[in-house]
């Protein structure tokens, strides 16, 4: 009996030992949680969506941002070649590099649907507004990245879950869906947000319902432009030459057809854009909303803005831009605006005074141009008085073309739009203007541009609208003289043409408008790209200031040899490509029809091929190989 | 006064017994060398006595039967009974003898004859009198198979890679390094004191370490700290004072060659040149003093010309590069012991400046060390052990990574002042000298206690508690500087130049702080450990026919591990000179964060050792490990192992042999599986999600955000290890010719490697799993040779070599991408093109590209541009989808593992003159600088560092530096990287021999007057890197790494020491 006992004994200290064990060895995190432990306040909400703002748009403390994304275009000049320019030197690239990226798709899919499981089982508080509001936010933000996606790939799979990490199922979503699917997606997200929004963002910064509506607008604008512009072509679907026709021979549109496609996305756009044209009228003060250290009120024409703040966020235009910025604007973009009586330039009454000084060349200009864009020879502010700098009539301003790299100015058309006349701001690049990213002129614009192209006359709001906008801008408002005095084949702006034929002068004028309206605000590559403006950049030089008619006596010899600038045997015009005679694109840009998408990394057809790539659901975008670091294949028929 | 009392006591005792027996003797060594001052202690007496200069001595002795007790410092311990002798000559053995000698191992010691496993012990003579800033220094190349290496140069504070036998794993979240035990608890190899070590022992193969299970998968290093010896008190001192210069700086070339380089590169590629003629004439004017200064303001603007846009002439290194600097070590110890108590307290102070002339950078390190063991009775022995060290690390907080980075790559062309006599910002010199201090401390405390009761003879219970308390107090300010403009009007100067600002708190609790211009900034932090551990086995030795002799160890291992760092920051700091913080709520940058983390281990363990006439031994080890750091359902797992060797020697078949001279030789063999649990995270199959603030401004503040939780995976388990061994040790020759020979592999399974890929779609890198293994095999020699010649001249050779390869056995790559691993992968391999050569000019180029098109890797091919030839035959040069199956025209062109590591190491001893001899050396290594500026001159068009070696590049006649186009090193300038591709014809050889170490010691000799009262009395000349051997260009082979990629070469110098010490001890 004894012995019995100490086995008991024995056996209960055994036990305890290994208990006392296991709980030595149990280890619980102590300084992070997890889901369990947020998801429960509403603040914990709102910090979630805080954490995808940094996938919108702003301008960078490094050099760029809005203000220097148009050197991809016809609008502005960078210092070195672009590569979507001309063939040879743009390639596939690895998947680390490229667009094809859905980090964000991931956070959002997680967070909307665990708020929409936890909201409908009422594990959420009882502030619904707010709930919703940030819920509306994550809508919003997976539009955005899916609009991203869609710009740069057309097809995209669209996944609306989180994504395990079974390269099977991976595979088995990859799929891509054909682009009208993908936006019609877009506008049915921006639809949800706008229901959910609130009208007034709960703090300056946020996303609110305006913002979702002219998101929508865009998108559906961008579509349906795209599908009329390519239509018939590689790039569109619902046609034999479709990339993924082997999969989708018989695709059938939702909308019935091609057109009724068009039409559908149209339709949207018109509705989007007078929601929010309708609600928002124009600030009287067109370039202070790009260089003042404000926040923008509820129900102002700025309708979501980026806000910094020193040692969290700055950005650095101001100083880049003081030095020329290696970012300015075109010749053809400056040759775009009207004078303010609203004729264009080679109208024979307009009073254009010619282009030997842009001091002249700006008089009379739509003051979109004059106060975007600096003049060589103009007044400019240099002196400073209590630490503003103020206006000191320097009348040889020379705009710095022999300076290097960001500081060089590469056209001579230095830009003013983003730039702060506050001493502080200007140094050491620590810039807070804010940066409006989403405007409701853009919202009018897309009116004019949908109604137009829809029906094909200037009807519903259209006059109004134009109107609203050229008044604002400070020119005649009377647009029907400008459409009347216009002569497409003196125009200098690849807009002119659609597929490689002339549009009408109504809806070139249109495009006008937003080329002028939204100068320096990173949308113009987009616009070439859905108006297949882009056929028409062949052999095409973009142009600077005409230096060799005078202004080449501002500058000593030394400052415009032949290594900084095109000589006079050239052109009078500055030509930034044709400085040196190996550069690559020294005969202008030639722009490769297989450049309108990105292409697809090859990793992605291996990964999902099981190694053989040609076995991938994923099909390759139209002349890209599917291959590593290769070129597109320039014969390739993208018609 | 000591003596003086014994020297009673003994007269005391002979008046009290007069039975006493007066005996004489000598005392020599085992080649017949007389031993001064050895000690002669009578067993169970006071009677101690020491041998005269000429190793006589004299005493009385109660009886016949009484036993001697006769020790000397680095000998065998010797007892001896007096018998019927009154004469007697006492021969003590070497220590270092190869049959006596025991060796260091996992919870005791074993006789080296009867080890198993590839166990090495080494004792403090490779540390000593050598001017190392650490013991992980002193210990490179001193073991066949521990690999230290370093391509970071010699930042002050900083420490080298170790690993034992190779690499062990690749996954980014867990590391192989060995496992450190100082006295048997984890300790920092890195800050002991090197003069407070004894011994070191590195146990290489898995069978040896496995008793420590999961904690030493990859090796272990065991430190022995010193202990007072039997004998009279000794104190001693050993200082040095070190002279140190910098090595292989790179020798920039002078602004007018720089901007005709610049030049060159940029028309080479198409572009404009970037220097006009009018600039090139300044730049020629202010060389030859026609001008002042290297800088003016740009014309009727308020702004001095920076960078390129300067006209001067700078040689940026010389500038910021010391000749050369000082340091300085001092040592004092004192130590003794007799039969109940034994003692060792030291005291050590190192002090290191660094090379750079305008950063002040220090670094200290000062350690106190107390040893006290007491013999309480005749069962029970009490250890306690308290180390205390503190070290500090001071230097600007402008010199980081980007500091190298800028300092490589600054144009010759900028200037250090500016016309108003302020210093340049180009300079960095007002950064570094007003821009604020980063200052890091350590301090670690050790307490070990350590009972050891023996109730039955050789029949132990060990019980240690073992306790490490650190604190790592960190601060970190900036400062405003800044310039006067033209106008006289102040400007301020960011302290980092070309980054962004920002104040980011990232995930590990650390803070991204790069501060606006004029901002002040003021951060402090403090790491705390506290780690715990016991270990309590018991071991029993026992012999039985005096042929089997067991050894039986049990015991179990516990370990808890906590760490905490607290860190706060402002800008808000009153006195700049005087920071701290303001106890307010803080400004609008204020920032705080705390990170939390422990682990424990449990380990239970056994280990049989079972030995038969010393002949055939046997080992089996037996580990099982609970870790905290897997699921419960994966928590625990069990590591055996077994060895085994043959001692032939022993052998009656090997008599003839034996007495010839090959009197010991042994083979020995191994088997063992260890688990690894060493991952990066403390908790990794936790999903994580941890608010932060987020570089985003709403609602007019910073933003705070809370990002999606990364991947995490949930069936986490260990890596197991698996290892095989086969070895063989020899002694010969009276056991002057020493040495052993070890083969092993190692098998690293279930990897918890860098996942396999996944498509993008998934939204994020894929969880870590068990999925990779890898496969290291290597081999190591070990040669040493020692003999006398004559009475006075003693000299030793000793050699090590080793060589490992590393193979991926098992890998999920889909791709087979070859940038990433894959199956069949070897570690550490360069994927490169093959080169024909240099186009001589245009047609060449042109005929070349006919059929090799090049397109793929750029464009504007041209004369003096690099051929690539076109391995696959297709027409084209390009890297095809760069993965195994398809890599175009990329083979593998070299092996950037460190092979065929080699030491040799030569002493020599003439009476009181000793020498020693140290080299170190890699056999084979292949770098390639890729993408780097610092070999290429200029990769990209803000990456240009341009020195004297680049000028060997490609130029026609007629180019104003003069015509290289017969035999150029380098192809033309370039700003792109048509001609910097990875590519056989500048794969570098980065293998070396180098002269780590050359002593020359006097040391007073013990007949002299002095030597009375001075045991020992050297005085020595030690230089550290004194010559080195390598085909590598422009960097020294151990200053190749590079800080947060900023591309290899941008570190620090490797430097050479030069220093004079003493060593007293009395």
């Amino acid at each position: 009996m004894k012995r019995y006992t100490i086995h008991i004994q024995v056996a209960v200290a055994l036990v305890l030992l290994m208990t006392s064990c296991e709980s030595f060895l149990e280890r619980e995190p102590l300084d992070f949680g997890d889901e369990t432990a947020y998801f429960k306040k509403v603040n914990d909400l709102k910090l979630y969506v805080n954490d995808r703002y940094s996938m919108l748009p702003k301008n960078n403390n490094l050099w760029g941002g809005l203000y220097s994304d148009d050197i991809q275009s016809d609008n502005q000049c960078g210092t070195s070649l672009q590569i979507l320019f001309y063939p040879g030197e743009k390639k596939t690239v690895q998947v680390g590099s490229s667009e094809w990226n859905f980090a964000n798709q991931r956070a959002l899919n997680y967070f909307i649907n665990l708020v929409v499981k936890k909201k409908a089982a009422g594990e959420l508080p009882q502030d619904t507004d707010l709930v919703n509001h940030y819920l509306g936010e994550a809508f919003f933000l997976r539009a955005y990245d899916y609009f991203r996606l869609l710009r740069n790939f057309g097809d995209v799979p669209i996944i609306l879950d989180q994504m395990p990490d079974d390269q099977a199922v991976l595979t088995q979503h990859s799929t891509r869906s054909p682009r009208n699917e993908v936006a019609r997606q877009i506008l049915a997200d921006l639809d949800q947000a706008a229901v959910l929004l609130k009208e007034k963002a709960p703090e300056s910064g946020r996303i609110c319902r305006d913002a979702a509506l002219l998101l929508k607008a865009r998108a559906a604008l961008y579509e349906a432009t795209w599908e009329r512009y390519h239509a018939g072509t590689v790039f569109v679907p619902g046609n034999a030459k479709w990339a993924a026709v082997s999969g989708n021979s018989g695709y059938s549109f939702p909308a019935g057809s091609a057109e009724a496609e068009v039409t559908f996305f149209l339709d949207q756009a018109i509705a989007a854009s007078e929601a929010v044209a309708d609600a928002r009228t124009l600030n009287a003060d067109y370039q202070g909303m790009f260089n003042a250290d404000q926040v923008f009120p509820d129900n102002d024409e700025v309708i979501l803005a980026r806000y910094y703040q020193t040692g969290v966020l700055s950005h650095s235009c101001s100083s880049y831009l003081e030095t020329g910025g290696g970012c300015n604007a075109t010749r053809a973009l400056v040759n775009s605006f009207l004078m303010t009586n609203g004729l264009p330039i080679y109208a024979p009454a307009s009073g254009y005074q010619g282009d030997k000084l842009s001091y002249y060349e700006f008089q009379d200009r739509d003051p979109r141009l004059t106060g975007s864009v600096r003049a060589a020879g103009s007044i400019i502010n240099t002196k400073l008085v209590d630490g503003r700098y103020v206006n000191d009539t320097i009348f040889y301003y020379k705009p710095n073309i022999y300076r290097f790299g960001n500081e060089k100015a590469t056209t001579g058309y230095e830009l003013q739009k983003w730039f702060c006349d506050d001493k502080v701001q200007c140094e050491n690049y620590q810039c807070t203007t804010a940066t409006p990213i989403l405007r409701a002129a853009e919202a009018y614009l897309i009116y004019l541009e949908a109604y137009y192209e829809r029906y094909h006359d200037l009807g519903g709001k259209c006059d109004a609208y134009w109107r609203s906008l050229r008044t604002r801008a400070g020119i005649n408002p009377d647009y029907t003289k400008t459409i009347a005095a216009t002569d497409l084949a003196q125009e200098n702006d690849l807009a002119v043409w659609s597929k490689g034929v002339e549009v009408d002068a109504t809806l070139y004028n249109i495009r006008r408008e937003r080329r002028c309206e939204l100068i320096a605000e990173g949308l113009r590559l987009d616009d070439l790209k859905r108006w297949r403006a882009l056929d028409m950049m062949t052999a095409y030089q973009p142009e600077g200031f005409n230096l060799w008619d005078e202004m080449y006596k501002m500058y000593k010899a030394s400052e415009r040899d032949e290594t900084i600038v095109t000589q006079s045997n050239i052109s009078k015009y500055i030509r930034p490509l044709q400085v040196s005679a190996t550069s690559a694109a020294y005969s202008g840009y030639n722009f490769p029809r297989q450049h309108y998408l990105e292409p697809i990394p090859i990793s992605e057809f291996l990964l999902t091929g099981e190694g053989v790539a040609k076995d991938s659901p994923l099909y390759q975008n139209p002349g890209w190989p599917q291959e590593a670091d290769g070129p597109a294949d320039y014969t390739f028929d993208c018609d | 006064m000591k003596r003086y009392l014994i020297t009673l006591l003994c007269c005391l005792a002979s008046f009290a017994l007069p039975a006493q027996i007066k005996i004489t003797g000598s005392v020599v060594d085992d080649t017949g060398e007389t031993l001064p001052m050895a000690t002669i202690r009578v067993q169970g007496t006071q009677v101690v006595t020491t041998t005269d200069m000429n190793g006589k001595f004299s005493l009385e002795v109660p009886s016949t039967k009484s036993v001697l007790n006769v020790s000397y410092i680095g000998f065998e311990p010797k007892s001896i009974t007096v018998g019927n002798r009154l004469t007697l000559k006492i021969v003590l053995t070497s220590q270092a003898t190869q049959m006596k000698e025991t060796v260091v191992v996992g919870y005791g010691t074993q006789r080296k004859i009867n080890l198993t496993g590839a166990v090495k012990t080494i004792g403090n003579e490779v540390l000593e009198a050598r001017p190392i800033s650490n013991a992980v220094q002193g210990l490179q190349g001193t073991i066949a198979g521990l690999n230290i290496t370093n391509d970071m140069g010699g930042e002050l504070g900083s420490e080298m890679n170790i690993n034992i036998r190779g690499v062990g794993s690749i996954g980014e979240g867990s590391n192989s390094s060995p496992l450190v035990l100082i006295d048997g608890m984890e300790g920092d190899l890195s800050t002991i004191n090197p003069n407070d070590i004894e011994n070191i022992s590195v146990l290489k193969d898995g069978a040896s370490a496995s008793i420590y299970g999961s904690r030493a998968p990859f090796g272990v290093i065991l430190v022995t700290t010193k202990k007072g010896t039997q004998g009279r008190t000794s104190v001693s001192y050993t200082g040095n004072l070190r002279l140190q210069q910098p090595m292989k700086v790179p020798e920039p070339v002078d602004g007018y060659t720089y901007a005709l380089m610049i030049n060159d590169a940029y028309m080479n590629t198409g572009g404009n040149p970037q220097y006009s003629a009018s600039h090139l004439d300044l730049i020629r004017s202010y060389m030859n003093g026609e001008i002042d200064y290297g800088t003016m303001p740009y014309e009727n603007q308020n702004e001095w010309r920076k960078n390129q846009g300067c006209f001067g002439n700078t040689n940026w290194y010389d500038v910021h590069m010391k000749d050369f600097t000082t340091s300085h070590e001092h040592n004092v110890s004192v130590s003794g012991a007799n039969d109940k108590i034994n003692y060792f307290f030291s005291g050590n102070y190192m002090g290191q400046t660094g090379l750079f002339e305008y950063a002040d950078e220090t670094f200290d390190r000062m350690t106190l060390n107390g040893k006290v063991g007491i013999q309480f009775n005749k069962y029970v022995h009490f250890t306690w052990n308290t180390r205390i060290i503190s070290t500090e690390n001071d230097k600007p907080s402008a010199m980081w990574a980007l500091f190298y980075h800028n300092l490589g790559r600054r144009y010759p062309v900028a200037t250090i002042y500016l016309p108003n006599g302020d210093y340049t910002s180009d300079s960095m010199i007002p950064s570094l000298t007003q821009g604020g201090r980063t200052n890091q401390k350590k301090r670690q405390i050790y307490n070990q206690a350590n009972l050891v009761i023996e109730p039955v003879k050789n029949w132990k219970l060990h019980a240690e508690l073992n306790s490490r308390i650190e604190d790592n107090p960190y601060t970190r300010q900036f400062n405003p500087i800044g310039w006067h403009l033209p106008d006289g009007s102040w400007e301020d100067l960011p302290v980092l130049e070309g980054v962004e600002n920002r104040h980011v708190i990232n995930s590990d609790g650390t803070f991204s702080v790069f501060p606006a211009a004029g901002e002040k900034y003021y951060e402090k932090a403090n790491t705390s450990i506290n780690y715990f551990s016991t270990n309590v086995y018991t071991d029993y030795d026992v012999k039985f026919n005096d042929k089997h002799a067991f050894k039986f160890l049990l015991g179990e291992q516990s370990e808890f591990f906590r760490r905490e760092t607290d860190r706060m920051a402002t800008t808000d700091i009153l006195l700049t000179d005087r920071p701290f913080l303001p106890s307010d709520r803080g400004d609008e940058n204020a920032m705080i964060s705390q990170r939390l983390g422990e682990w424990s281990n449990l380990g239970l363990f056994a280990r049989l050792n079972y030995s038969y006439d010393n002949r055939y031994m046997a080992e089996v080890n037996l580990r099982a490990d609970g870790a905290s750091r897997f699921p419960k359902d994966k928590r625990w797992a069990f590591f055996p192992s077994v060895s085994a060797g043959w001692n032939i020697a022993q052998e009656s078949f090997w008599k003839r042999l034996s007495d010839l001279g090959f009197e010991y030789l042994k083979v020995r063999g191994s088997y063992a599986t260890l688990g690894n649990q060493n991952t990066t995270s403390f908790y990794p199959y936790y999903q994580q999600m941890q608010t932060s603030p987020g570089s985003l401004v709403l609602g007019g503040q910073q933003a705070t955000v809370l990002p999606m939780y990364a991947p995490y995976s949930t069936n986490l388990t260990w890596e197991t290890i698996e290892n095989v061994g086969v070895g063989i040790d020899w002694g010969f020759l009276n056991n002057r010719l020493t040495g052993s020979f070890d083969w092993y592999q190692r098998t690293t399974k279930d990897m918890v490697g860098p996942a396999s890929a996944l498509s993008a779609l998934y939204g994020a890198s894929a969880p870590k799993t068990n999925n990779a293994e890898l496969r290291t095999r290597g081999w190591e020699l070990e040669i040493g040779w020692r003999d006398r010649i004559g009475k006075n001249f003693s000299y030793s050779i000793s050699a090590t070599l080793g060589d490992y390869r590393t193979e991926i056995t098992k890998y999920d790559s889909p791709d087979g991408n070859i940038n990433s691993w894959y199956k069949g992968k070897n570690y550490g391999e360069i994927w490169g093109f093959e080169v024909e050569g240099i186009a001589q000019n245009d047609a060449q180029m042109y005929a070349w590209l006919a059929d090799h098109n090049q397109s793929s890797i750029g464009n504007l091919w041209g004369g003096g541009d690099i051929m690539y030839r076109d391995l696959n035959g297709d027409g084209s040069v390009d890297k095809g989808s760069q993965t195994i199956d398809d890599h175009g025209d990329l083979r593998v062109i070299g092996n950037m593992t460190p092979r065929f590591a080699y030491s040799f190491t030569l002493e020599a001893k003439w009476k009181w003159i000793d020498a020693r001899v140290f080299f170190q050396g890699i056999g084979k290594r292949d770098f390639f600088f890729t993408n780097s500026a610092t070999f290429f001159g200029i990769v990209a068009p803000w990456q240009r560092s341009l020195y004297t070696d680049h000028l060997d590049y490609f130029r026609y006649a007629g180019n104003e530096l003069g015509a290289n186009y017969e035999h150029p090193y380098y192809a033309r300038l370039r700003t792109d990287t048509n001609n910097s591709q990875v590519s056989d014809r500048y794969l570098q050889d980065a293998s070396y021999l180098r002269l780590k170490n050359l002593q020359i010691g006097f040391s007073l000799p013990k007949t002299t007057k002095l030597g009375r009262y001075v045991q020992k009395a050297r005085l020595y000349f030690s230089a550290e890197n004194l010559f080195t051997f390598t085909n590598l260009r422009i960097f020294d082979p151990e200053a190749i790494g590079d800080f947060e990629n900023w591309g290899p070469g941008k570190t620090y110098p490797q430097y050479r020491t030069y220093s004079m010490g003493v060593e007293l001890t009395f």
